[in-house]
């Protein structure tokens, strides 16, 4: 019989998801956090685990190379995969929110520049709202963004906001909450639904039961 | 290589051993659709920009791949192969009146926004349309036909989804809410995404009976007994109960016809609800990520292109449906027998009086003046007036003897 492959996004989020599994018996034994393995078998067998970089999740997903994955919700909008997200995890939470110097408004700029990791959602967000902007790409450290004059403002996910204090930045406007979801491919779902089906019920029973979980990112 | 011999993205040669395999498989496709009565028409390959922008919500803009006219007129290549057939339709009633059911292999060209090279630019269809009178029957016809054009390409593993666009659609105009609130609501209910779903009907205050049984919707999937006795409960008006009614009919005259275990509902299958308005079905095959068989009733686009029709129809992705026959190793071309003819020049003119003879037998015949290169079943040494059968070897004395040796003889191939 055919394995489900399941991928998770390397670090904390897999370690986070490889332990709601446990909770319903779904167990990696082989599975551990320094290894370099990629792959890994469930004690049974019937279940792989695929370890692969947080934004390639839904593409692994989507494309059917793996059945499930658990992702963060900022990298499945900023890819916009075409895939069922079927469960809210409750863990991985936190948010986007655009960040400035203090006292910087978005009104104050006829044409905004905004230093971003998620250029999708950022121009989302502000054509919905009618606003003009123009996002610069980045891959890391934007909060440095503002303070060397490179964009007006930057969007990026607050945790705690200690980065931004250190850096001298304040949230100018919350953007939207975010957390981990549990994705399934379209055509998994359907064809091997006596296998996932019941996982996704235990996963939801066992996420409803805890209620809201624990505020971190 | 250099940059002028490279080719764009997102689209492909196709070597010989493959395009066989796409010949046959469109062959064998119109081959199944012809026996139901279905002919094959011809589109251009563009046609004007305003033509897919007008018929409302069916072509995303961004995705058609556009040319500028003479006259400063804009034109798309191909984006999809039902709106030109319904506008075909519209201009030629009088023909219609004679035909209403056509086939078309064609291909479909779309701009793809995304970084890779996974989704293909330019891709291939075969499908059907046919322009009726929304008899239930005929939803029935179409759905055999979709199922036995994958059986018969020798596909395993089948499943056709079923979904009907009333049921939905009946209980969201309960909701009381605007149009774009209810796009959204859709696009949830698309991803089965029942945390977002249920934040977002709270936020638009739906009332908790009708919210209740739109957070139902995603689930409402499955194997037919199962999805209707959950169905029936949470069907209270009237669409959503004749629409329920058309699907449980449909199934059971399936279930008869012996179809049942390629069958499954979706009634939460509403990503093309601008344009199916009745039965709609999609299709998997097992270890597959994608759809590739997409289909339904649709009589908005006939609507819109003032036909007095109702119209349903298919199209199977090609190129998905070529991925998975090399997969399973599924379809089996045939390939018809060859011989190889080995000359010296002086007999040159005997040589390809005998390749024409076995040309005309219906035999692949290459010429060859050395002893070199031969692939063929079967070589000829012409000039030695000996033939090679399957390492064997024996002699002949005239094209007569040689062609009853081989077994050529009164066309007994």
């Amino acid at each position: 019989m055919e394995t489900i492959k399941i991928a998770l996004a390397k670090g904390r989020l897999a370690d986070l998801s490889i332990e709601l599994f446990e909770q319903i018996g779904l167990k990696f034994t082989s599975y551990h956090e320094k290894s370099r393995k990629l792959m890994f078998t469930s004690d049974g067998g019937h279940y792989e685990l695929i370890l692969v970089k947080a934004t390639d999740v839904g593409t692994y997903v989507e494309n059917g190379a793996a059945d499930i994955g658990v992702a963060g919700k900022d990298t499945l909008l900023e890819a916009s995969v075409d895939v069922f997200e079927l469960v809210d995890l409750g863990f991985g939470r936190c948010r986007f929110a655009v960040a400035g110097e203090p006292g910087v408004s978005l009104n104050q700029y006829h044409h905004l520049t905004v230093g971003t990791k998620y250029p999708k959602i950022t121009n989302d967000y502000f054509k919905a709202q009618g606003k003009q902007i123009e996002t610069i790409k980045l891959n890391g450290s934007v909060e440095l963004a503002p303070l060397v004059g490179l964009s007006d403002v930057v969007v990026d996910i607050v945790e705690t906001g200690s980065t931004l204090k250190e850096n001298n930045l304040v949230i100018i406007e919350n953007m939207m909450d975010i957390s981990a979801r549990l994705v399934v491919n379209k055509a998994s779902f359907k064809t091997k639904d006596e296998k996932i089906r019941p996982l996704i019920e235990q996963v939801k029973w066992i996420v409803d039961s805890k209620g809201s979980v624990t505020n971190e990112c | 290589m250099a940059f002028s011999q490279q080719l764009p993205q997102g689209v492909t040669d196709l070597y010989a051993h493959d395009y066989e395999l796409k010949q046959a498989l469109t062959g064998q496709l119109r081959h199944v659709l012809s026996s139901y009565g279905y002919r094959p028409i011809q589109t251009p390959t563009f046609e004007y920009y305003d033509l897919f922008m007008s018929v409302p919500g069916t072509m995303d803009s961004d995705q058609m791949i556009k040319l500028i006219d003479r006259d400063g007129k804009v034109l798309v290549l191909r984006p999809d192969a039902t709106v030109p057939i319904a506008r075909m339709v519209s201009q030629s009633q009088s023909e219609v009146e004679m035909y209403n059911k056509f086939l078309y292999v064609t291909n479909i060209f779309r701009m793809e926004s995304g970084e890779s090279d996974r989704s293909s630019r330019s891709f291939s269809q075969v499908g059907v349309e046919w322009f009726d009178d929304a008899h239930p029957l005929n939803d029935i016809e179409m759905i055999v036909m979709a199922i036995e054009s994958l059986k018969q390409s020798g596909l395993k593993n089948i499943q056709l989804e079923l979904g009907q666009a009333g049921f939905f659609q009946s209980l969201l105009q309960e909701a009381g809410l605007t149009e774009q609130q209810q796009l959204v609501v859709q696009q949830k209910v698309d991803e089965k995404n029942e945390y977002e779903l249920s934040r977002l009907l709270k936020q638009y205050q739906v009332n908790d009976q009708i919210k209740n049984q739109l957070i139902q919707i995603p689930n409402l999937f499955g194997s037919p007994k199962s999805v209707f006795t959950e169905a029936e409960k949470i069907a209270v008006n009237r669409g959503m109960k004749q629409s329920l009614k058309r699907l449980v009919e449909l199934v059971n005259q399936l279930e008869q016809l012996g179809y049942a275990h390629y069958i499954s509902i979706d009634l939460g299958l509403v990503n093309h609800l601008n344009y199916y308005s009745g039965t709609m079905f999609q299709g998997y095959i097992e270890g597959y990520g994608k759809p590739i068989i997409q289909g339904g009733r649709y009589d908005q686009l006939t609507k819109y292109f003032d036909l007095e029709t109702s119209a349903i129809g298919f199209g199977i992705y090609l190129d998905d449906l070529i991925s998975i026959v090399k997969k399973q190793q599924s379809f089996k071309t045939s390939q018809p027998e060859k011989i190889d003819v080995v000359t010296e020049e002086k007999d040159f003119v005997k040589a390809m009086e005998v390749a024409q003879e076995l040309r005309g037998k219906g035999v692949v015949v290459n010429m060859h003046y050395e002893n070199d290169s031969n692939t063929g079943d079967q070589v000829i040494y012409l000039s030695e007036k000996k033939v090679e059968i399957k390492g064997e070897t024996f002699t002949f004395t005239t094209v007569e003897d040689f062609l009853t040796k081989a077994g050529f003889v009164n066309g007994n191939n």
